[in-house]
């Protein structure tokens, strides 16, 4: 698997704080990366660190192979786009000029596609208009917008959905699974809308307290949040045996307490069951999401 | 480097400060040459004026401090708007460099600190020298005056850039800029006065005859040689000494400021772009 972004024991320390404590990632080329953690989880330290804001105590980073060291890495910034927080405008400006202060930073011979860039984050109706006047939600499409100015193939996006009505909300969304669609770029965002992010993403990685501790694409992170049923009976030898029996998809969690996947009637389960000489002392629904899962992976470290 | 330089000079053709600054340079030198017009008006019999006076009050004590004020504004508003926006976070997203960055920030101030001394000497020469005739001091020294004033201007820009540079903040730039400008012209005007105290001077005693009489006795004032040279090199060194020495319009270490100011712009620039390289941005 090609990857954007790889980091390696990424360490960030602030006098005796950790704010990234050994960090290890691997972003996917194509993918809908979906950064999730805590506030203080170190998410945004990761983004100014591999935006080139901030320097690495440790460890290293990679952005399309080129490590973070090597001059090289000035080469392969410029496939990249990023908002980091607030978005990076001029507030003295219009939207068209500081996507024309951007188009020459970027050493873009003209200024052709400002119009189709502008049409693209539903702004192109702002005039004249400052963007000191111009809402939050607004201010966010025109960092969308800036970062999409050097055609980049890898975004990364900090918390893009902050301030935007549901409208807004959607409509970004619908944005990110197009340009990742139609012109194959790579996403990273972060955000603290499990909802949103569940509903985009094709990778995760969950950090806390400074690093990565799971790292799961969207199917299997599908397959871990499969709905099911939770059985717990009296005996432990013959649970297996019987669920063989009636062919059904299952996965033992401890000898008396296994989870069904399987599409089964509670009749037809307790009938099995009890053909087999098993008493079932308890059942429940499990319908785990993102949210959930987090909760359960963040809480069950926390327990450890 | 090109695409930075060209994107700060976009910014700053619409930055309405910079046509202000440009505009009262000019506006001070025309008053400067009304006031001598209706003086002379005036006063039929005093010393005639030469336009090389108007030549010395760009790069005098109240010139000079004047262009210093313009650049600190300028200066840190066009490089504090980069952190107050967080477009400088653009700039290193798409791959430019830290130490481009800086050095491009420099060059535009740097550039706007020549642009006032153009309109300073572009006005001199299109209305003082109309009226008040060609310039007497000879080319040399008008020249070196030129050359040494527009040094101490880039090596007043250097120090407005690393100070925009390191302390981020727009407001907290003006008033470290400014504050230092004032206490050195203060610092640096009583160093002048010590060293340009008389060797010798005028002492009245009585005699043996009990008349009254002046005899030259040592300045207890004056400075050791040891001491004196070291002020002298101070004001040869720092911007504020050099502008000391050429709002006299006399003889000044011309080549040695040179070299001094554009010591100063080296050094601090690599300063600057090294400390810069490591800071951390938010």
């Amino acid at each position: 698997m090609d990857y954007c972004l790889t980091t390696s024991n990424l360490t960030k320390r602030y006098r005796k704080c950790y704010a990234l404590n050994g960090l290890t990632m691997h972003v996917p080329c194509g993918a809908i990366y979906g950064l999730i953690g805590k506030n203080g989880a170190g998410k945004t330290t990761l983004i100014r660190m591999i935006c080139g804001l901030q320097h690495p105590t440790n460890g290293s980073y990679a952005i399309y192979g080129a490590n973070h060291t090597d001059k090289e890495i000035y080469k392969a910034r410029k496939r990249m786009g990023a908002v980091v927080e607030t978005p990076s405008v001029y507030s003295f400006m219009t939207a068209e000029e500081n996507l024309k202060q951007q188009y020459i930073l970027l050493g873009k011979p003209s200024y052709g596609n400002i119009e189709a860039l502008l049409d693209l984050v539903g702004l192109s109706n702002t005039g004249n208009k400052k963007v000191k006047n111009f809402s939050l939600g607004m201010r966010q499409r025109l960092g969308i917008a800036l970062a999409l100015a050097g055609d980049p193939d890898f975004i990364v996006l900090d918390e893009p959905v902050n301030g935007l009505d549901p409208q807004g909300i959607v409509e970004i969304r619908e944005l990110i699974i197009k340009l990742n669609k139609e012109r194959n770029i790579t996403f990273m965002i972060s955000s603290h809308i499990l909802g949103e992010l569940s509903k985009l993403a094709t990778y995760y990685g969950f950090v806390d307290r400074g690093r990565i501790i799971k790292e799961i694409s969207a199917a299997e992170l599908e397959k871990a949040c499969r709905r099911c049923l939770v059985i717990h009976v009296d005996s432990s030898e013959r649970l297996a045996p019987a669920l063989d029996s009636a062919n059904v998809e299952y996965k033992l969690i401890t000898d008396t307490e296994a989870e069904i996947y399987s599409e089964i009637t509670i009749t037809r389960l307790n009938k099995v069951l009890s053909d087999n000489g098993i008493t079932l002392v308890k059942i429940s629904e499990k319908d785990e999401d993102l949210e959930s899962y987090y909760i359960n992976l963040l809480g069950g470290k926390d327990n450890a | 480097m090109l695409k930075l330089l060209r994107s700060n000079f976009s910014r700053a053709i619409k930055n309405k400060t910079m046509w202000i600054s440009l505009a009262v340079q000019a506006i001070v030198m025309i008053f400067m040459i009304i006031i001598s017009v209706i003086q002379r008006k005036a006063d039929p019999n005093s010393s005639p004026v030469a336009s090389d006076e108007f030549l010395l009050v760009i790069y005098s004590l109240f010139g000079m401090p004047l262009q210093s004020i313009l650049i600190s504004v300028f200066g840190c508003q066009i490089i504090g708007a980069d952190y107050a926006n967080g477009t400088i976070r653009n700039k290193l997203i798409m791959g430019h460099s830290r130490s481009s960055i800086y050095i491009s920030n420099f060059v535009t101030v740097a550039v706007f600190a020549i642009l006032l001394n153009i309109v300073g000497l572009l006005t001199v020469c299109a209305i003082a020298m109309p009226i008040f005739g060609p310039f007497k001091y000879s080319a040399k020294l008008i020249a070196w005056i030129i050359i040494d004033g527009t040094a101490v201007m880039l090596a007043y820009a250097a120090i407005v850039t690393i100070v925009s540079m390191l302390s981020k903040s727009t407001t907290a730039s003006i008033v470290i800029c400014l504050l230092t400008l004032i206490i050195a012209t203060f610092v640096f005007l009583s160093i002048s006065f010590k060293v340009n105290q008389p060797d010798m001077i005028a002492e009245t005693s009585f005699n043996e005859l009990g008349e009254l009489v002046e005899v030259m006795v040592p300045n207890p004032d004056r400075p050791k040689p040891q001491l004196k040279a070291f002020y002298q090199f101070c004001l040869d060194f720092f911007p504020s000494g050099q502008v000391l020495q050429l709002s006299k319009g006399e003889k000044f270490h011309d080549w040695q400021m040179l070299l001094y100011s554009l010591g100063i712009v080296t050094a601090t620039t690599a300063e600057g772009c090294l400390v810069f390289r490591r800071l951390d941005l938010k």
